[in-house]
């Protein structure tokens, strides 16, 4: 046996000390590696001017509001992007997300061919499943071997990533700051709020998003069942309860709400401010403490209660949850804007309609962070990041272009065929293998996305007449963009132990009046401090 | 191990004659001259060669790896490394003693440990000793292989299996309710949670606990049994005389063993289920590293807290090997 007593009692002892001796010793700590981040008192370098570049006409216009682009049908010409090849010939190698699996080799992937073909590089792309994107990401940058492009984000906040960001990756504010983006024109084609969304480092530039739509949180709702109740979507509160209880009965319940829920569609219907309430002063306080968010627990205690909530949702996973919509057993619940897909439509075909629930009357709606992820580069000497960026620029290649076909459609012929009206039509190796989402380059660098759901023209007229309604009473979070280091070291702490505290109220009737100490628990563990930091930053921000 | 050198001559013979010459002094035992290091290495060169490869293990893998402690008591950061993260003496352990919900997860983690040790230790001995009667050789490798099988099942299925038959909407509740008769709430009940884990933990994991239990049963020796038999001894005199007697020293060399890590009570199957029951009941040791180390990036303060758990099942290991020493058996080590 590996132990020996004598061995076995030396490291008791040295245990024993470490413990015991605690208390003695507490005062000798030290900040250490807390990286400046923050942009107070900095010089900031100006965010990339915005130059939209013209694609083809859209069926239903967007607005600067935040509305998109809507394309009923795909568009029948097909332009150039008119962007040069970007690439030196080199050897790229870049990190990404992947929701699919790893693609097949460069030799017999055509798919990947072509798009070392257009970009003018030798693309090795390091794929990271979604499952483990924190650890693997964690591991590659204690590592030494950076890949050349690093993708951040999809939802996942990595501990001390901006610090990371600033010590490793390359400054490109000289080259995309206010007009000097405009030798990139996919890259300024990306709007002012996904820039300002994604925030600067110690008052310089790092990274490039993937823009996303402003919205955030929202209600999927099968439209049919809700209709079927005799209710309206168009509801405020009491319209909203008495639709989920018609719902109800039998096997089938109004709305299903998953473990470690977010609850911001009904919190924003209630009125409650987006993450943090900015008072006049400009002092930043949690949403989440707010009248409006306590009763928008109560109201969902009440309506578990009633029984008019799926009774499961305590242990029932996000993505167990759309299962659960999907085959009809709830009729609403809360997703990201990206829940809203071509595959849901798919399933729900002619059954039933898949519509985004409106906001209560009178409430608000949450907006999201105006991005999928961002990319940040390698530091390496300007003609290198030069490439880089125009890799990404290239990437962003806009809806109705060559560019944009490849990239997320394949190589005609070979990934899609086109339909009688020049819809593409995948083929098996596109929807089997070779595609965007094994080998998804759209996550290093896209355009901003247009509102068109192939094949369902009807479903992208219902989410563009939504986003009219909702985008005027979409607000922002005001934390969005700006930095904490307070938040970046207990942020993922502190929010579980509210969603916690959410969960025992919903789910397991505990008191609202005890949600007053687990917010004071909240503030006293670093959420008072994080709000203090953002405040100072959401002011230098202006 | 020293042989002590046999004395040799003695008292003189009863029948020696005067002028016979004379018997030697008894000696003092010839004392072996000491062998030095170097000479007692060369003379086993070979089985430390032998031994060599398993030491080399143990040295990079978990000597060479308890080096990484240094982290408990420094603020790392990845990306820095570890030697360049900066010293903070013991605050790590500080700010994790003065957690409440770090001594809520620790009473947790304790409670669930003893209810194992209690209601899933003996499992396995039990299903070994039931497997074991099975007369039939066929039959039994089937049942073995049988209850093997929840074993290799991820504990993301053997969660989601109890779900779908006891949840709310699940099978049980489903009968119970198209009978008229009243559910009843299992899954996501905070006070039905320690026993649920715990009869998760015997059926996924009893089966395969069997296979020391069954090699050791396999080696008690046959003519015990046909002995005590003979004497009349029934099926419950034989179990209490001959088996469990013949495989004590593997029952309390696994339950030491078992004290070793008795605080790793499991993280997959309570990371997927804390949710459902709140923290307060369904927050462990592990589960609470997570979220408060890695998720943060807090590693310093999660290292802080495995350390501690090691230390202490580094004590409870050593107390239990000092009892059983006590009680007459052999233990892990002497």
């Amino acid at each position: 046996m590996a132990l020996n007593r004598r061995d076995t009692l030396r490291l008791f002892g040295a245990g024993a000390v470490a413990i015991t001796g605690a208390p003695a010793l507490i005062g000798c700590s030290s900040d250490g590696n807390s990286g400046d981040v923050g942009n107070e008192g900095k010089e900031l370098a100006p965010y990339p001017a915005y130059v939209p570049l013209v694609g083809p006409t859209p069926d239903l216009p967007g607005d600067d509001k935040g509305v998109q682009n809507a394309y009923l049908n795909y568009p029948t010409e097909i332009k150039p992007a008119g962007f040069d090849t970007p690439g030196d010939g080199s050897a790229v190698t870049a990190s990404v997300i992947t929701y699919g699996v790893p693609p097949t080799a460069l030799e017999q992937n055509k798919f990947r061919q072509a798009i070392n073909a257009a970009l003018g590089i030798q693309l090795d792309l390091q794929v990271i499943p979604a499952a483990n994107f924190k650890e693997k990401m964690a591991t590659m940058m204690a590592g030494n071997e950076l890949p050349d492009i690093m993708m951040f984000g999809a939802g996942e906040v990595l501990p001390r990533e901006e610090q990371f960001i600033a010590s490793a990756c390359a400054d490109i504010s000289e080259h995309i700051s206010g007009d000097a983006v405009k030798t990139y024109p996919g890259l300024a084609n990306i709007p002012a709020y996904a820039w300002q969304g994604l925030g600067r480092i110690g008052g310089r530039l790092y990274g490039i998003p993937i823009e996303r739509p402003i919205f955030g949180g929202s209600l999927m709702l099968n439209r049919t069942l809700v209709e079927k109740a005799g209710a309206k979507p168009d509801w405020d509160k009491d319209g909203f309860l008495a639709a989920m209880k018609g719902v109800t009965g039998g096997k089938r319940y109004g709305l299903g709400i998953a473990m470690a829920p977010s609850i911001d569609y009904y919190a924003g219907g209630l009125g409650a401010p987006n993450v943090w309430d900015v008072g006049a002063d400009g002092k930043f306080a949690t949403a989440f403490g707010t009248q409006q968010y306590k009763d928008t627990l109560v109201m969902l205690q009440q309506m578990f209660k009633d029984g008019s909530v799926y009774p499961d949702g305590a242990s029932t996973s996000g993505t167990d949850m759309k299962t659960v919509f999907n085959n009809q057993t709830v009729a609403a619940y809360r997703d990201g804007w990206g829940g809203y897909s071509t595959q849901v439509l798919a399933i729900a075909k002619d059954k039933w309609t898949l519509d985004f629930g409106l906001p209560f009357a009178g409430g608000n709606s949450w907006g999201g962070t105006g991005r999928f992820g961002y990319t940040v580069f390698k530091k390496a000497d300007p003609a290198r990041v030069k490439m880089l960026l125009a890799v990404t620029n290239f990437l962003a290649a806009p809806f109705g272009t060559k560019e944009f076909e490849l990239f997320n459609y394949g190589v005609e012929g070979t990934h899609f065929t086109r339909d009688d009206k020049g819809t593409p039509v995948p083929t098996d190796l596109w929807t089997n293998t070779e595609n965007s989402t094994n080998f998804p380059v759209k996550y290093l660098g896209s355009a901003p996305l247009v509102l068109h759901y192939s094949g369902f023209p009807d479903a992208t007229e219902r989410v563009y007449e939504w986003e009219k309604k909702v985008a005027p009473i979409t607000i922002p979070d005001p934390s969005n963009g700006i930095r904490s280091q307070a938040w970046t070291e207990n942020g993922a702490a502190l929010q579980k132990s509210l969603t916690d505290a959410w969960m025992g109220i919903i789910f397991r009737g505990e008191d609202i009046s005890t949600y007053d100490a687990v917010l004071t628990k909240w503030h006293n563990d670093g959420g008072q401090k994080a709000a203090e930091e953002f405040a100072a930053e959401y002011a230098a921000s202006k | 191990m020293t042989v002590t050198a046999a004395s040799t001559g003695g008292t003189p013979a009863p029948d020696a004659a005067p002028g016979d010459p004379p018997v030697p002094e008894p000696r003092a035992p010839k004392v072996k001259p000491k062998r030095t290091r170097a000479q007692r290495l060369r003379r086993d060169l070979f089985l430390v060669g032998l031994m060599l490869p398993g030491v080399i293990y143990f040295v990079v893998f978990h000597y060479g790896a308890l080096f990484g402690n240094l982290i408990a008591f420094k603020d790392y950061v990845t990306f820095i490394g570890v030697w360049d993260s900066a010293w903070v003496g013991i605050d790590n352990f500080t700010v994790l003693l003065g957690d409440p919900d770090f001594w809520n997860a620790a009473g947790n983690t304790v409670v669930i440990a003893l209810l194992q040790l209690v209601f899933f230790f003996p499992a396995p001995l039990a299903l070994a000793l039931l497997l074991n009667s099975l007369v039939g050789d066929k039959i039994r490798r089937f049942v073995q292989s049988v209850v093997y099988l929840p074993h290799f099942i991820s504990w993301v299925i053997v969660v989601a299996l109890f779900n779908q038959v006891l949840g709310d909407v699940g099978v049980l509740n489903g009968i119970l309710d198209d009978n008229g008769l009243s559910t009843i709430d299992i899954i996501g009940n905070p006070d039905a949670f320690k026993p649920l884990v715990v009869v998760q933990v015997i059926w996924k994991e009893a089966g395969w606990g069997t296979i020391i239990f069954l090699a050791a049963l396999a080696n008690v020796d046959e003519q015990l049994y046909e002995a005590s038999a003979i004497d009349g001894a029934g099926w419950w005199r034989r179990l209490w005389h001959v088996t469990l007697p013949a495989i004590r020293p593997v029952i309390v060399l696994l339950l030491i063993l078992r004290l070793g890590d008795i605080l790793t009570v499991g993280f997959e199957q309570f990371f997927l289920q804390r949710d459902a029951v709140g923290p307060e009941v369904g927050e462990v040791l592990d589960t609470f590293i997570y979220w408060s180390g890695i998720q943060d990036g807090h590693f310093g303060v999660a290292a802080a807290a495995g350390l501690m758990k090691g230390v202490l099942g580094v004590a409870l290991v050593y107390t239990a090997n000092k009892i059983s020493h006590r009680l007459g058996e052999q233990g892990v080590y002497r």
